[in-house]
């Protein structure tokens, strides 16, 4: 029964083990070694604080005290490779955890004053719950199981909350969330600290039942063990990881029973965690759990909230929320919505604009065109801050916004697409249009954390306005479908959808029209001819002439990085000397 | 027999369905050009006869071979070279050792070195600047490189896509003059332009694409009246 | 002040050893773009099969390192003609690449001390000679050490830039579309890639059984050290690669003269960490290129 227990406690430990890192991992993308590497910082801070035998401190703290400091502590040192590497790539972040792993150990094996090296410290004290000292392996159960239960409610608020939503849009497409107005790199760090606390957490769980820390405990091979759970388990999946937890601890030990002998359990068992890996990426890459699992009753309970709102908004008017329309918030828009003045722009000895400069009406709808390689898409990149001009200004609504970077301007009321469309792949429909709506509290961690009833609140009012926009471009029977399973037309739809969500004045539209079917080609140019009207600037590159044609009061002429003419379509179009230079004349 | 033969060509990325059954053809020692808007689909279907995308139907055959599947390095030996749209050069080695490594596989180094030899007067520049990094040289110079570089294996067919973009006026011209020599010393040319004018002036015979289909086959003649290039633009 | 003179020895000698670590997961990582752990399985492979030759078989030594070299070769070759390449073709994410080759170093790593035992295995007829330079101490294999370590990257250096078959390699690392353009079997040049990398770790390897003998975890230490020291260089810089590694080796040396020995890691990384902050693209790299929007 005794051994029950101890499996039950290590199947605990090891649930919020895989599960935190799953966040890492499956949620955002991140990949780290390190995790055993703070399992063991959780332990060693625990048993260093809490333990009489310790010479971190004279007198052992009280252990819930000690256990908290010990997981902050935790946390914060995430900081110490998080800041450097997510500052610049995840690529970074890969190598700087590997490092990060194997120094940790080796302080743990070499402070021997503080760590005692190689033995380890004992004498952990056992924590007391409601007056009783959980001393036996029973008691000890209950009290991890209560712990997990709070983990996975924690993790819960993470990836059933917009933040969550927000982790995985980053991870699906960092550009594409940077354009949408998400904070990126705080992101990343904010939630590598966070899951790495709550292996920290689980590193004091351990200290305490087991009442021995030492580094052997703590070695690479733990994280690789961890993530066969996690992937085994289902990555992205918090339930999955709590099953691959329990059947990567379980298995072992029934194997242990059909010894295979001769004193290497050790190696087989992580030649076997190796093979694993190896085997599930190649034939089950998803686990036993995918993404978008979940037990039947819950999607039941999702897909009907989903239909409710739908009915509910069927009964209204076929128009966009009134937020996303602006007239409510917004009072006396300029005429000119953005100004570009004598931008220019090279990469390496090319010159991609050259003194380009442009005005943007509120109202109307104006194209830029010009040959292959003229300097459009990089105009879209400085108007929305993915690129900084090497001189000239850009002002929206007569504020300088020049050197702004992209998430800055979303909040600005600057939207864009892009011509690689940058769908959320891994999202639905719906969650990739709800992630673009501004202003979300749940998309910050301690009130999504903290603050539960007003997530939920709050995420009916954004589910309902998400809705709302998908009746508007027509793909309200796609809402719960994964974005990778949609129709060309349906994707560009939905970009459409994710771009309106973002409730801004000027939209820029990259090639909004290309690779549609005449249906779907005027329903959109029906919608963006409605928003225009409705007040939006709009900007469109495009190189159908026919859908210029149908679109455009006004036409930019982008020719060797500057605007070589600005005018009415008609005007331009008959233009001779224009068209010479857009059928190019050499 | 044409020497290249593509018929009812499908392609596309990710789901973007580009190229609705495109037809083509060119003869040996032909020169054929190819114009339309951006977003046609003529890089499209260059990428895809020479390999580097997987065409989802149609046929494409280069003499008397099926050529549809194969990967790009079947398709040079086979006699094809193209000349991509940007940043056709390896920029990190010199202007001789680019013209070497094209024909990497050439055994005789006596005759990668006469070939060079026969390209550098092609274009002079290439010899003047063999020793300095390709990187460094300007748009137009890496545009004269790249074409040499396409040519090293004496290829049946070359294929050039918007080899005017990002150069000055005069320098096109110096390009294409060098372009048609080529195609009169035995070389077909497949020749995708947005820049119509220096198309119609070298190619014996045009097509236009729109919006991923042919909308012409015929003499560059008829492409003289703007009104009608218009209309099929 | 001795102290010093044979601190800075001692760096030169470790820093050689590190920076010849750099260069063999460098050249792997610059042309093809794999973060090839598992080049840490091929280090220990390069070690325990010159034991295996020398121990085993009992052939002499430099028989037996040539042998083991050459497995271990075989071993890195194999590594991407059969788990990389086919993983490339099917369009498999970095990340399943990154954890596939996890778990091969993984399963390897396991697998030595089972054949091998785990304590420190050695060749039975190295012979140790002292040798001084002024009042610090080296011996011959430690000499070994810096002198293959220059002489290959030396090596590398001339045949990237004077042969056609280096050449190649710069040109796909630099641009693999154009690289296919021109008609280059990708999957070959990769497996040169591989092959050159995997012989000088397995040097290294060799090397290091000599000096201290072979360890399980002496492969996983090693490619660890390896990726450290090509971020610290910069990407895109083989010469950057070596220097990151001679850095991290000297400053690990030197730290021991006001700090004790055993943090001599820490204090690398420590190191690393900071400049890697000051200064993102490492000693050589390029620009840090923004994904194309």
């Amino acid at each position: 029964m005794e051994y029950i227990f101890q499996i039950g406690i290590f199947v605990a430990i090891f649930a919020i083990l895989a599960g935190s890192y799953n966040l890492l991992i499956g949620y955002s993308g991140l990949f780290s070694l390190a995790h055993a590497a703070f399992f063991g910082l959780g332990a060693y801070g625990t048993a260093l604080l809490t333990s009489p035998e310790s010479d971190l401190v004279s007198t052992p703290w009280p252990i819930w005290l000690g256990m908290l400091v010990a997981v902050v502590f935790t946390a914060l040192t995430g900081l110490i490779i998080a800041v450097p590497a997510l500052r610049v790539s995840a690529d970074y972040l890969v190598v700087l955890s590997f490092g990060f792993q194997m120094v940790v150990v080796g302080v743990f094996l070499n402070w021997i004053q503080i760590t005692k090296g190689e033995s380890g410290i004992t004498g952990v004290q056992r924590p007391t719950l409601l007056g009783m000292e959980l001393n036996s392996s029973g008691t000890f159960l209950i009290y991890a199981i209560l712990l997990t239960l709070l983990v996975y409610y924690l993790l819960w608020r993470v990836t059933g909350t917009p933040y969550g939503r927000m982790l995985k849009a980053i991870r699906d497409d960092q550009i594409a969330a940077e354009s949408l107005g998400k904070r990126v790199v705080r992101s990343k760090i904010e939630i590598f600290c966070y899951a790495s606390g709550i292996a920290g957490l689980a590193g004091a769980m351990f200290a305490q039942y087991v009442r021995v820390v030492s580094p052997a405990s703590f070695l690479l091979d733990v994280s690789v063990e961890i993530l066969a759970m996690l992937i085994l388990g289902g990555t992205a999946n918090i339930l999955g990881s709590l099953v691959g937890a329990a059947v990567l601890t379980v298995l072992p030990e029934l194997l242990r029973f059909l010894d295979v002998g001769s004193g290497h359990s050790e190696q087989v068992r992580l030649i076997v965690f190796g093979a694993l890996l190896i085997l599930i990426l190649r034939f089950r890459p998803e686990g036993l759990l995918p993404e978008y699992w979940r037990p039947a009753w819950l999607r039941r309970r999702q897909e009907r909230a989903v239909a409710d709102d739908l009915a509910e908004l069927r009964q209204g008017p076929l128009v966009l929320p009134p937020e996303v329309l602006g007239t409510t918030a917004k009072t006396g828009r300029p005429a000119i919505m953005m100004e570009v003045e004598d931008a220019v722009r090279s990469f390496g000895g090319i010159r991609a604009l050259n003194g380009f400069s442009t005005t943007l009406e509120t109202g109307r709808i104006t194209a830029l065109i010009g040959p292959n390689g003229a300097g459009k898409t990089t105009a879209f990149n400085l108007i929305t801050g993915f690129l900084a001009p090497d001189s000239g200004r850009i002002l929206l609504a007569g504020l300088d916004i020049t050197n702004t970077k992209p998430h800055l301007l979303a909040g600005l009321g600057v939207a864009r697409s892009f011509q690689n469309l940058r769908l959320f792949y891994q999202m639905t429909v719906l969650d990739n249009v709800m992630v673009g709506i501004p202003g979300q509290k749940g998309e910050r961690l301690a009130w999504a954390t903290v603050a539960m009833g007003p997530t939920w609140k709050e995420e009916r009012q954004t589910r309902r306005m998400a809705l709302q926009i998908l009746r508007y471009v027509g793909l309200e029977e796609r809402a719960l479908t994964l974005a990778e399973n949609l129709s060309y037309a349906e994707e560009k739809l939905l970009v459409l959808a994710r771009m309106l969500a973002m409730q801004a004045d000027l939209l820029l539209l990259d090639e909004p029209a290309s690779g549609l079917d005449p249906n779907s080609l005027d329903a959109m140019y029906a919608m963006i001819r409605q928003l225009a009207e409705g007040g939006k600037t709009i900007c469109i590159i495009e190189h159908n002439l026919d859908v210029i044609k149908e679109l455009a009061h006004k036409i930019v002429f982008l020719d060797e990085g500057r605007a070589f003419a600005e005018g009415s379509t008609e005007s331009l179009l008959k233009n001779p000397e224009l068209a010479a230079r857009y059928f190019g004349n050499a | 027999m044409a020497l290249l033969e593509v018929k009812d060509l499908q392609a596309g990325y990710h789901k973007k369905s580009v190229l609705q059954n495109v037809s083509l053809r060119v003869e040996p020692g032909e020169f054929v050009g190819v114009i339309g808007h951006n977003g046609a689909g003529k890089t499209t279907m260059v990428r895809s006869i020479f390999g580097l995308i997987q065409p989802t139907g149609g046929s494409i055959h280069f003499g008397d071979q099926s050529i549809v599947g194969n990967q790009p390095a079947e398709n040079v030996q086979e006699g094809m070279a193209m000349v991509p749209q940007d940043r056709a050069v390896f920029p990190n080695l010199s202007v001789r050792d680019n013209l070497e490594l094209a024909a990497f596989y050439v055994r005789d180094k006596a005759h990668v070195a006469h070939r060079i030899g026969e390209i550098e007067h092609l274009f002079p520049i290439l010899k003047e600047r063999q020793k300095q990094l390709a990187g460094t040289m300007s748009g137009g110079q890496q545009r004269m490189l790249s074409i040499g570089i396409a040519l090293m294996q004496n290829p049946r067919l070359l294929m050039l896509d918007e080899p005017s973009l990002g150069l000055a006026p005069l320098l096109v011209q110096n390009m294409m003059e060098q372009v048609r020599n080529i195609n009169q010393m035995g070389t077909a040319v497949l020749l995708i332009e947005q820049n119509v004018a220096s198309a119609l002036a070298a190619a014996s015979r045009m097509y236009v694409m729109k919006l991923g289909q042919m909308v012409y086959d015929g003499p560059p003649e008829k492409l003289q009246d703007r009104g009608f290039l218009m209309e099929l633009f | 002040m001795e102290l010093l003179w044979q601190l800075l020895v001692n760096g030169v000698i470790l820093g050689s050893e590190y920076a010849l670590l750099g260069v063999s997961w460098g050249i792997i990582f610059h042309i093809t773009g794999t973060f090839h752990f598992a080049h840490g399985a091929v280090f220990s492979v390069g070690a325990y099969s010159a034991i295996f030759f020398s121990n085993v078989l009992g052939w002499p030594l430099l028989p037996a390192a040539m042998a083991g070299i050459t497995v271990a070769v075989i071993v890195g070759m194999a590594m991407e003609r059969f788990a990389y390449a086919p993983m490339r073709r099917i369009g498999a994410t970095p990340m399943t690449v990154l954890i596939t080759s996890l778990g091969m170093l993984i399963i390897l790593q396991n697998v030595f001390p089972i054949l091998f035992g785990s304590a420190s295995r050695t060749f039975p007829d190295v012979n140790i000679i002292p040798i001084e330079l002024g009042s610090a101490f080296l011996t011959n294999v430690l000499l070994y050490k810096v002198i293959a370590a220059w002489g290959l990257f030396g090596a590398v250096m001339a045949f990237l830039y004077y042969t056609r078959p280096g050449k190649a390699l710069r040109a796909v690392g630099s641009n693999p579309e154009m690289a296919q353009v021109v008609g280059f079997n990708i999957g070959n040049i990769y497996l040169l890639a591989y092959a050159i990398g995997s012989a000088l770790a397995a040097v290294a390897g060799v090397l290091q059984t000599m000096d201290t003998g072979a360890s399980p975890a002496n492969g996983t230490f090693a490619v660890i050290i390896a990726s450290m020291s090509v971020l610290l260089g910069g990407m895109g810089s083989l010469t950057g690669s070596a220097l990151g590694g001679f850095f991290i080796g000297m400053a690990m040396s030197l730290s021991i003269w006001k700090l004790p020995s055993e943090w001599q890691l820490t204090v690398g990384f420590g190191l690393l960490i900071i400049l890697i902050t000051v200064r993102p693209r490492g000693f050589l790299g390029g620009k840090l290129t923004k994904t194309e929007v």
